[in-house]
């Protein structure tokens, strides 16, 4: 089965010399693999076998207009965007030049294809490597502070045939330069078609003091699998912040890399995610802190509704050199129904003596003493719940900065909760 | 306004009030004294319709309603509040924003129009510096690393905004230290009158230095054992509890 999926992936792939070095070392890597099963340790919670099941096939060319792609939620959030549709690069939606102090381009493969290092160590990635059709490079000037943040829209199109795309990011910040880039992985139609998988892998290199707010918001169908990476790594007193927004999916999978690789970095990261009916939403982070004086900050809350599950690994890896690192990590699970369910795992792994190092789990239900005070103050009822679960979702949400992101999550949360009129009267 | 008669209520099937019965008339001011465990709290929580506490016999009504069968965020739209003993922190609201919601949810109930941003900011204009309110308290979410002193002041504070018919305030003077408790006070005594019923639940004597009340009543194993004017609370002091307890085993106060 495992192996059927892994030719499948690979059919109508060239071999031979017009490949790249990188792209045929990525694809000897993913030859050389097997997909995890949950015997596979880090994959204890979440089952691949659905997955493996369906034949996915290249996602097909598609050409949308752009009122099309104005109407999926998120889209348009009136920021210069980079739009790929079903993997495929289309200029007619995209208006990223218009960006100031940002350029973007097509990747260059021998360049900017990943270090083959990486590749090696998880099937996905490596597929990605091999496979990723077209990608965008981004870049801010040393220096240059972009105002603007830059959307890149990652959207599929509802097929007949089980469709897959790997969608390839760079994000490159010089030296001194700050920059906003959202990454969003939306769908036309959500409910129609045959599922889908999408296997984006993202690198961010945030070079000495650059400052860099990046988004991952995927909103995709119920019948989609993504299965995805992001992987940053920062030099010296740069400062980095992921906002990683999980809203749709059937399977979900984030693996998360932040590696402080300077003296004086600071990671923040933060996570928010929203779970209905059968929806499996695995996070997987891993936060390097390979040098001194470096802080982060990892704040992972998730609401689960419905036969929903969560899954959250939180490594923390502080190496010899990382004297006096700061790291804090929070992992918060609310629970609406008796059928959701969490599993949360925090990795410390400590190897430097002058450390500081937090962290905490929760998983719960409603407190049903502040409902009882909302009541008392006369918000009884679902708008106290809902009250309540925006309450919590909020420390996340509040953090993220470009207006329009920020009012469209919230009007995307409180259009979901029960009177979530009412409880919006709160905030 | 209120009128409970006979009530016997409980947690889990064990009884804890008694056959406990009171008459609160607009305007009135009552206070409930009694030692630890004499079911004060009970009470409190039973007239706001705290879910784990159970009615089992006896009436509660309330301007002609009965109280017992009306959802706790009914009760407090119809004008019945309940200054809590241990406010509840909700990180993520602020103060000023929640108590706006409330006031929306009141006047939806009621069937009145929301109130305007312009006549909400004025409302808490007025009452927080009518009550001596810090306006920084304001813009914090609710209770969320206030001192004690801070949330029963903005118990009192929520009080003034929702304009309760029925107070009931729930040991609002524990743990507070003399200045914090004048301010508690002050503000009960200024929301005093405009037909308003109060019933300051306390253990200690010494709020009611600040708050004169009308009647005094002491509650003891779920019952009222004695009632009288404001005098009774100063016997309290003097002699405590135990004369009024009929408990054998029962020594000094």
């Amino acid at each position: 089965m495992a192996a059927d999926q892994k030719q499948r992936f690979l059919n109508g792939v060239q071999n031979g010399s017009s490949l790249s070095v990188r792209r045929k070392s990525a694809l000897d890597a993913f030859r050389g693999m097997q997909f995890p099963t949950t015997k596979t340790e880090e994959w204890r919670f979440t089952n691949l076998r659905n997955f493996l099941q369906i034949p996915f096939e290249p996602a097909p060319e598609a050409r949308l207009s752009l009122d099309e792609l104005n109407a999926v939620e998120f889209a348009d959030l009136g920021f210069p965007r980079a739009v790929f549709v079903n993997g495929r690069y289309a200029p007619n939606l995209s208006n990223a030049e218009e960006a100031d102090g940002v350029s973007t381009a097509p990747l260059n493969e021998d360049a900017e294809l990943g270090s083959a290092d990486e590749s090696k160590s998880d099937i996905f990635d490596a597929l990605n490597a091999a496979l990723a059709s077209e990608g965008v490079v981004v870049r801010a000037a040393p220096g240059k502070a972009v105002e603007t943040p830059l959307h890149l829209v990652y959207l599929t199109t509802p097929a007949d045939e089980p469709a897959a795309c790997h969608p390839r990011t760079l994000i490159a910040a010089g030296e001194s330069s700050q920059l906003t880039v959202i990454e969003s992985h939306l769908c036309l139609d959500g409910s129609n078609g045959a599922p889908y998988f999408t296997n984006p892998v993202t690198e961010i290199v945030c070079q000495r003091g650059a400052v860099v707010d990046h988004y991952k918001l995927q909103a995709e169908a119920e019948g989609a699998f993504h299965i995805g990476s992001t992987r940053s790594r920062q030099e010296r007193d740069s400062s980095f912040a992921t906002h990683t927004i999980t809203l749709g999916a059937g399977l979900l999978r984030n693996n998360l890399t932040a590696t402080l690789d300077g003296p004086g970095a600071s990671a923040t990261l933060h996570a928010f995610y929203l779970a209905t009916g059968n929806q499996h939403v695995d996070h997987f982070t891993t936060l390097v802190h390979a040098r001194e004086n470096c802080n982060s900050r990892e704040v992972y809350k998730g609401v689960l509704d419905d036969a929903s599950r969560a899954v959250f690994h939180g490594r923390i890896l502080v190496k010899q050199d990382a004297q006096d690192t700061d790291s804090y990590q929070q992992n918060e699970n609310l629970l609406l129904t008796k059928k959701a369910r969490v599993n949360t795992k925090p990795q410390l792994e400590i190897y430097a003596d002058q450390v500081k190092c937090s962290h905490g789990a929760t998983v719960g239900e409603l407190d049903e003493e502040a409902l009882f005070y909302l009541q008392s103050r006369c918000i009884g009822g679902p708008a106290a719940r809902s009250l309540l679960i925006y309450a919590f979702a909020s420390e996340v949400i509040d953090q993220v900065k470009p207006e329009p992101l920020r009012s469209k999550l919230q009007d995307e949360l409180f259009a979901w909760l029960p009177e979530g009129a009412a409880a919006r009267e709160a905030f | 306004m209120l009128e409970i008669k006979e009530l016997w209520a409980g947690v889990d099937g064990a009884p804890i009030l008694k056959g406990l019965s009171l008459a609160v008339n607009a305007g009135e001011v009552h206070s409930i004294m009694g030692p630890n465990g004499s079911g004060k709290s009970t009470l409190a929580h039973v007239l706001a319709g705290k879910e784990e506490y159970e009615a089992t016999a006896g009436s509660v009504q309330y301007l002609g309603q009965d109280l017992l069968e009306m959802a706790p965020e009914e009760r407090a739209c119809e004008g019945v509040f309940l200054a809590f003993q241990y406010p509840v922190s909700i990180p993520g609201v602020s103060n000023t924003y929640f108590l706006k919601a409330a006031i929306n949810a009141k006047r939806k109930y009621n069937g009145d129009q929301e109130i305007d941003a312009f006549e909400f900011m004025q409302l808490v204009k007025d009452k927080s510096k009518a009550l001596n309110i810090d306006t920084a308290l304001l813009n914090r979410p609710v209770n969320d690393g206030f001192s004690g002193g801070e949330k029963k002041r903005n118990e009192i504070f929520q009080m003034a905004m929702l304009d309760p018919r029925l107070a009931i305030m729930d040991e609002t003077d524990s743990g507070l230290d003399i200045d914090a408790l004048k301010v508690v006070a002050d503000g009960i005594n200024s929301l005093r009158g405009n037909g308003r019923g109060f019933i300051v639940i306390t253990h200690y004597q010494r709020l009611l230095n600040y708050i004169v009340p009308d009647y005094v009543h002491v509650l003891n194993d779920g019952k009222i054992v004695r009632s009288g004017g404001k005098e009774l609370a100063e016997e309290l002091e003097e002699k405590g509890y135990s004369w009024l307890t009929e408990r054998d085993d029962a020594h000094g106060g």
